[in-house]
């Protein structure tokens, strides 16, 4: 048995992956299990999905804990999440990133594929779903199914044009998927190239549960601790502001849903990247026309 | 009052927080608190905000908060109010004010904390109640309250051929509430800082029980960009489907007054929630949002509007006089 795990944010999708993925193995006439784990699915928090692949039936219903293989939907879960949590020894990660995917491989892993999905969402799906641009990094790594059991997996599930959409980032994302295995790890290694970066991936705060000894009397936290999760990373556009423009009225400042806009001592506010989620609140209301939203190139 | 200028840069809710892109609810929260400041404490009620704000060891507080159960907001805010008060009498701590606050979603005021919101208003606790209404039960996946507005389509009133989402009228909140016959009841929006700033400012100075409603749009539960949620809080109002008014002593005074009420359909027509919904309900929904704004203006005292002269103009305005 094979057991995939799924990490996204709510919104994008890492449910469907991993039904999509059962559906396709179904199809092909193997046996497949998948389903979520049960939490707040808000657009954007991060939330876990469970697929089992095998050749004869499943009974098993438990998260899991130990996968061969982890696929992450969004870069910015390294920060909050243990993504590789439990992953086996030799298991395989699948990432999505704009950045060197060297950066992200540590000596235990069997393979690592690494897309640009963010980019592809957007550009192909106007979205930044990445579910099933992943799907196809996945299985250039892992030949789990055919590419073409998981494109008839999408029409069924989605209208023409959704699932036509889909199709075509599915086969982008096969196509411009990079592959690592540790060969390539070790020889890199050699240069002196790795290493540091392969560990900068495990920091922030760790996605995990807390024994009741641990917790603090009264369950009293430092206030305002939210400020160490940097949800700028949530983003696809970001606010640009005109100076020329702006008439200094606030509004932008006081309709942020993340107080990411920054009074400056001189009248004029500045964003702030750590935060901002790119809602677009604030152009859309700056009465002088002074925010644009742009794209987000970097991931 | 207030003005945006004048206004604190602290921020109570802190950034880093789960809320979702565009949060009418967060945008909503973090104006309160700054009129509310530090010199408080909260009780909240299961639901969005508690669930973004604090995810354990971290928390986007910046003053002293409370998460309580769904359904308790109102109990716990009593028991507060009552232990400070018992503090003060055995001089454990001095005589300076400290407001206590109870926010709760839509579910957690209309619905399963009634009975609490009931016998806190009726106990006359000095307190301050904030429902944050985003008119279903999102935190949960978006099923519907009795809050939730007819037609909107929810997990649980999903639109289908026959039926179109909710089959029952939005409660009545504010007449609920007036029912207590409590000191300041008002409703707000985020679309409206500075209306909202100020009733936030005089529920808290109020002594004895004071109610805000606050309508707070919820881009995926109500099927809209995250861009547009002020507007369409801005919509909502400006359409009379949420009019903006204060219930103070037993007197009611519209916040905003208009001799132009915009049709209705421009408001639902934005929503995805409201997709599918036929031109014989929109017309009901019509009529009984003019209705309503009517009763509200008799009950204000402001001329009353004759039916007979509503006249469409193009398909922008309804004229009202
Ligand atoms: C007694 C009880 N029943 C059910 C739940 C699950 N639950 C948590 S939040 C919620 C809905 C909250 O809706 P609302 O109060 O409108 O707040 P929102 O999330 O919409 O802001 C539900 C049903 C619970 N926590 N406790
Ligand atoms: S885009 Fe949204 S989150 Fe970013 S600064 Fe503007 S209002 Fe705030
Ligand atoms: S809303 Fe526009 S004009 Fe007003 S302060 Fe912000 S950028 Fe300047
Ligand atoms: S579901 Fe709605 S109310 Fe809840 S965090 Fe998201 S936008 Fe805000
Ligand atoms: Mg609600």
């Amino acid at each position: 048995m094979l057991e995939i795990r799924f990490h996204g944010r709510g919104g994008q999708g890492a449910v469907t992956s991993a039904e999509l993925l059962a559906q396709a193995a179904i199809k092909e006439g193997k046996y497949a299990r998948a389903f979520p784990s049960f939490g707040p699915e808000r657009r954007g928090a991060p939330v876990s999905a469970f697929c089992r692949l095998d050749e004869k039936p499943i009974n098993l219903r438990t998260v899991i804990k130990n996968p061969h293989v982890v696929v992450v939907l969004d870069p910015s879960l390294y920060e909050v999440v243990d993504v590789t949590g439990g992953l086996r020894e030799r298991g395989h990660l699948v990432i999505n990133t704009s950045k060197d995917p060297r950066a992200f491989f540590s000596g235990n892993l069997g393979g690592l594929a690494a897309v640009n999905a963010s980019l592809i969402a957007q550009e192909i799906l106007k979205r930044p779903i990445t579910n099933t641009v992943m799907l196809g990094a996945l299985v250039r790594m892992l030949p789990l199914v055919e590419l073409e059991s998981l494109a008839q997996a999408l029409e069924e599930r989605f209208n023409e044009k959704i699932a036509q959409k889909n199709i075509q980032a599915l086969k982008r994302s096969y196509q411009e998927t990079l592959i690592l295995t540790p060969e390539d790890h070790v020889e890199r290694e050699g240069k002196g190239e790795s290493g540091e970066a392969g560990d900068a991936r495990i920091t922030g705060e760790k996605d995990r549960d807390y024994s009741w000894k641990e917790l603090p009397p009264g369950c009293i936290v430092e206030p305002g601790s939210t400020r160490k999760n940097l949800t700028g990373d949530w983003r696809s556009r970001y606010p640009l502001l005109n100076r020329e423009r702006c008439i200094k009225c606030g509004l932008c400042w006081i309709y942020c849903p993340d107080a990411s806009l920054i009074r400056k001592g001189d009248g004029f506010y500045g964003v702030d990247l750590n935060y901002c989620k790119g809602c677009g609140i604030c152009a859309r209301e700056c009465p002088a026309g002074a925010i644009l939203m742009e794209k987000e190139l970097e991931g | 009052m207030f003005a945006v200028k004048t206004l604190t840069d602290r921020e109570y809710l802190a950034p880093g927080h789960r809320g979702c892109s565009g949060c009418g609810q967060a945008v909503a929260v973090r104006m309160v608190h700054k009129a509310l400041g530090q010199r408080i404490v909260v009780a909240c009620a299961t639901g969005c905000m508690e669930v973004i704000s604090s995810p354990f060891p971290q928390s986007s507080w910046e003053m002293p908060w409370i998460h309580v159960a769904f359904e308790n907001a109102a109990a716990v805010a009593s028991g507060i109010e009552a232990g400070l008060k018992a503090l003060r009498h055995k001089g454990k701590i001095d005589n300076r004010k400290i407001k206590v606050v109870a926010m709760a979603g839509d579910g957690g005021t209309a619905d399963i904390g009634l009975q609490a919101l009931s016998g806190a208003l009726e106990r006359g606790h000095d307190f301050l109640y904030i429902c944050y209404d985003n008119e279903a039960y999102m935190n949960t996946g978006v099923q519907r309250s009795s809050s939730t507005p007819y037609g909107a389509s929810t997990m649980t009133t999903p639109a289908g051929r026959i039926q179109k989402g909710q089959a029952t009228w939005k409660k009545n909140m504010m007449e609920i509430v007036a029912a207590h016959h409590i000191p300041y009841a008002a409703t707000a929006s985020p679309s409206y800082p500075m209306d909202l700033l100020g009733k936030v400012k005089k529920g808290a100075e109020i002594k004895g029980p004071a109610y805000l409603h606050i309508l707070s749009p919820c881009p995926p539960g109500w099927g809209i960009e995250a861009e547009d949620t002020i507007g369409l809080g801005r919509l909502a109002v400006e359409t009379g489907a949420f009019p903006l008014y204060e219930q103070e002593e037993g007197k009611i005074r519209l916040s905003l007054d208009f001799d132009k009420l915009i049709p209705l359909e421009k408001y639902l027509k934005g929503q995805g929630r409201f997709r599918g919904i036929d031109q014989e309900r929109m017309d009901y929904m019509q009529e009984r949002v003019l209705e309503m704004w009517q009763d509200l203006k008799r009950k204000a005292g402001l001329r009353e509007l004759r039916p007979s002269r509503f006249r469409k103009e193009g398909v922008k305005w309804i004229r009202t006089s």
